[in-house]
């Protein structure tokens, strides 16, 4: 991943944690209307997909993938789109953002992919509940990172949070980010999780000033993942991080978006309160792993107006 | 016998005297076929491209695995449409599998036919085309292996071609090459190799390759293909069926199901048609057809004199279980013969039409896995529930249609006739044995389509709606409905009765409006593998047309319509056959 500067961090201000609120009800009232004003259609739709195709981390995170599995997942990744449809829409060098795979699985996806460009994202920190050690979770992130991965996705420790231990919590994150090294943190916040949206923006917050590059919605393995409003309350913060220090932090949203129609609206989201500038794959990046193929059928129903068989569309 | 490409093609199979058409060759053509004879009233099948993977496990015979591999791809060239072009190896095995491979591939012979020691001979119709995919295939990153063996130097010759370290997005595991080019995958488990099979445009062919008689038929049963070869390929006999699903086609060739592609009911007259003039301007005529105006309501308009048997009816669409308004606020008026008006019907739109669509996606995998006695039990519960309310009902289509009070009830008592009798076919019409001459078991299973689209008669308004969806889904299938145009408020009125025998949710799903504009919808639908139209002739050519784009089956009545109280016409083997798929799987056996 391309920074153009990475956030350094800064010391932890209380005073500006303190000061944080959210209004849930109000929240949730302006996502309501996110995918009613902002319509894109036609060729800008198609636009808009494979921007969206662009901003994807393609993830397989289970008990039972193998070598094999992660190497179809990294040609999907090569390929996203099948090769008559990208002819069509002229975009042939479009990929996806990078490859999302458990630690134990990062030569494999660094095999898979050597010579793309394509970065691989491991989790690590004890993912996905973070019920572990920070001594294990360090080196956790320190393996990951000399077995070839590019991108690290941490997760938080919840219960500090519920406890509001704000400042162990800022530790940890700054500790995580050391052992990172050159690679990017992305810092999940298991919203789902968390007690209330207050929490999330605190956390999220908190996140940035330890150094975060990337602040995450979730493992993607909570009740409730990637909904609006807990995405609405992060952008927001990212948003009042910039305001205070000058430095673009990246939002990831993760789990539960598994259609199209849903993408269009996260880029709406990003696009109205953060900016165009946030509208890319340095800065927003989408977590899945079914979505593509809704993606891809959209692109077809684009391109033809017909309704795509999915069996048609190659697996991920 | 006459010789000549697509051209020759098109022009013999849409001359007038032609009534049936079997076609074998390319998808492309086939499709061309398909255009070229909508609406004539031909029967046609159609067998064309496959892309069938050939499944190993790692409880096979690896050595026995191998041979099927050479019949599979290798022997014939690979120029055959089942041919197993790919390979889905299991994890745990498929180095030693590849070593394997490679060394029989090695010791294969290539020579003129006029040789009589060798595997393999000359491809048709040049190289050009295999070199192109072979070259996509290296430049998309694959690994190209081929054995170091002696080709004439002369003539159209190829060395059978191992391609590996592919993934479904790759060209050559897509695409058909038609040459001795295998594209292989190595697959987890079970769930991973049926997904990956299933993964692709055609429907023709599967080899399974295991020891295990439990995995082996599991595999078989869910896999998306006409045939299934157990620890054996590409075997075949005129007693036992032979063709596809998918975008390799439809009908089959050999045994008594292919026999019912060249039959059609005594009864039914054989009506040609002639669409010739719809085809120079097929967009306009298309238009014309399925559009109509939208929301003109008369001021003129009459409502029903007697208020006390009958208040105004607005139904709604029933999708997923659910009565759901239609997305477009547009209605058309439901009238009886005199012109008075009982009824506002909504007018679906494509989008409607779609959900439907994806509703009966959602429930078809679980409703074909029901037990078949358990679908005829809710047939029955179906059946006994419209009985408690037969005089409401016929009141209903007397109102409609103006017909006598006897002839209404009698045709209510009709369809709960019709409700028992495919309640009792739901697990009595599973297949059949094939008598062929290989010694073990060679068995066709009737399966579930997956979804059926059915656009109903107008005639008979709540008997040809029970009598439409009663089959599909008595055999598995979730349908999309769509009900008389004039006279749909039973069909509406069956949606209290669905939802009192608690059928699945999607498994019925009724879109009402203009059965032209619906039509064009389901025609269309590329996720649709199955078309019903008992309409007029020329809906059926615009159906027959349009299913071309994804080799839709079709059943249309063109024109012909069905008395639908007897039960020749209105019920029985046709309705079962037009409700399944043949999947023939062949089984050699011996210790």
């Amino acid at each position: 991943m391309v920074q153009q500067e990475r956030n350094p961090g800064m010391p932890l201000d209380m005073g500006f944690i303190n000061a944080i609120v959210v209004n849930k009800s109000a929240t949730v009232r302006r996502c309501g209307e996110l995918g009613t004003r902002r319509i894109v259609t036609g060729d800008h739709q198609l636009a808009w997909l494979m921007r969206a195709i662009s901003c994807m981390d393609l993830t397989t995170l289970k008990g039972n993938d193998t070598p094999m599995r992660v190497f179809r997942l990294c040609e999907k990744a090569k390929m996203p789109v099948r090769q008559d449809m990208i002819k069509k829409l002229g975009k042939s060098d479009l990929t996806a953002a990078a490859v999302c795979v458990y630690p134990a699985r990062v030569k494999d996806a660094v095999r898979a992919l050597k010579g793309t460009g394509i970065p691989v994202a491991s989790v690590a920190t004890g993912f996905p509940s973070g019920q572990t050690s920070l001594k294990f979770k360090l080196e956790e992130i320190r393996q990951a990172v000399v077995d070839g991965a590019e991108e690290i996705d941490v997760v938080i420790s919840r219960d500090k949070v519920a406890l509001a231990q704000w400042t162990e919590l800022y530790d940890e994150i700054r500790a995580f980010r050391e052992a990172c090294g050159a690679a990017s943190l992305k810092v999940i916040m298991a919203a789902g999780e968390l007690p209330t949206l207050t929490h999330l923006a605190k956390a999220s917050m908190i996140a940035m000033m330890a150094g975060a590059d990337f602040i995450k919605t979730s493992t993607g393995m909570e009740e409730v993942n990637a909904t609006f409003p807990i995405g609405m309350t992060m952008v927001r913060q990212i948003r009042e991080y910039y305001e205070l220090t000058g430095h673009m932090v990246g939002f990831k949203a993760a789990g539960g978006i598994n259609d199209a129609a849903t993408a269009l609206v996260w880029l709406s989201l990003i696009r109205e309160e953060l900016g165009v500038e946030w509208l890319n794959s340095n800065y927003f990046r989408i977590g899945a792993s079914s979505l593509i193929n809704d993606i891809e059928r959209s692109l077809w129903v684009g391109l033809t107006g017909m309704c795509a068989a999915r069996t048609y569309m190659p697996l991920a | 016998m006459v010789c000549g490409g697509r051209a020759m093609a098109e022009r013999l199979t849409s001359h007038p005297d032609v009534a049936k058409v079997d076609f074998c060759g390319s998808t492309l053509v086939g499709q061309s076929i398909r255009k070229a004879t909508a609406g004539t009233g031909k029967g046609i099948t159609l067998q064309m491209s496959g892309k069938s993977p050939n499944i190993i496990f790692e409880d096979a015979d690896l050595d026995g695995a191998i041979e099927g591999i050479m019949d599979a791809i290798f022997r014939n060239q690979g120029q055959i449409c089942s041919a197993g072009s790919r390979l889905l190896v299991q994890e745990s095995i498929a180095e030693k599998f590849f070593a394997k491979i490679r060394r029989r591939m090695s010791t294969i012979r290539i020579s003129t036919s006029l040789d009589k020691s060798i595997d393999m001979s000359a491809v048709l119709a040049g190289t050009a085309r295999i070199q192109r995919l072979v070259d996509t295939a290296r430049a998309e990153g694959a690994d190209v292996w081929q054995p170091d063996i002696e080709i004439p130097e002369t003539g159209d010759f190829w060395v059978p071609t191992l391609i590996t370290n592919v993934g479904p997005t790759s060209t050559v595991v897509q695409n058909e090459i038609f040459g001795p080019v295998v594209a292989a995958m190595t697959f987890r488990d079970a769930k991973d190799a049926v997904e990956l099979a299933n993964n692709q445009r055609y429907g023709l062919g599967s080899g399974v390759w295991s020891e295990n008689i439990s995995l082996a038929l599991d595999v078989a049963h869910q896999i998306r293909a006409g045939m299934v070869w157990v620890n054996c390929y590409n075997m075949f006999d005129a007693t036992g069926p032979f063709g596809g699903r998918k975008e390799t086609g439809y009908g089959r060739q050999g045994g008594q199901e292919g026999l019912m592609n060249y039959v059609k009911p005594k009864w039914m007259p054989f009506d040609k048609h002639d669409w010739t003039e719809r085809l120079s301007d097929f967009a306009a005529a298309l238009e014309k057809w399925s559009t109509r105006q939208f929301g003109i309501i008369d001021e003129n308009d009459v409502p029903f004199g007697n208020p006390a048997l009958v208040v105004d009816k607005s139904p709604k669409l029933y999708i997923s279980g659910k009565q759901v308004a239609a997305s477009s606020n547009y209605v058309y008026q439901c009238r009886t013969p005199t012109g008075e008006v009982i009824g506002q019907i909504a007018e679906s739109t494509s989008g409607d039409v779609a959900k439907a669509i994806d509703a009966a996606h959602k429930a078809a995998p679980g409703w074909a896995k029901t037990a078949p006695h358990m679908r005829g039990q809710l047939l029955f519960d179906m059946a006994e529930n419209l009985s408690y309310r037969v005089e409401e009902f016929a009141k209903r289509i007397h109102i409609m249609t103006g017909r006598t009070m006897e002839s209404c009830t009698a045709e209510v008592e009709k369809a709960i006739e019709r409700l028992f009798t495919y309640a009792s076919w739901a697990d009595k019409w599973g297949g059949r044995v094939q008598e062929v001459p290989v010694y073990g078991l060679t068995v066709t299973v009737n399966d579930p389509i997956g979804v059926i689209g059915i656009v109903c008669p107008e005639e008979y308004p709540l008997l040809g709606f029970v009598s439409s969806f009663a089959p599909a889904v008595a055999r598995g299938n979730a349908v999309v409905v769509v009900p008389s145009e004039a006279h749909p408020l039973s069909a509406t009125d069956m949606f209290q009765i669905f939802d009192t025998t608690s059928v699945p949710a999607g498994v019925i799903n009724v879109v009402t409006g203009g059965q032209a504009q619906a039509s064009r919808v389901i025609a269309a639908h590329e996720d649709l593998t199955m078309i019903w139209h008992f309409g007029d002739a020329e809906s059926a050519f615009f159906v027959e047309y349009l299913a071309h784009d994804n080799c839709k089956r079709t059943w249309c009545a063109h024109g012909v319509q069905r008395d639908w109280m007897d039960n020749e016409q209105g019920e029985g083997l046709e309705f079962l056959h037009e409700s399944v798929e043949y999947k023939t799987i062949w089984m050699p056996a011996g210790i």
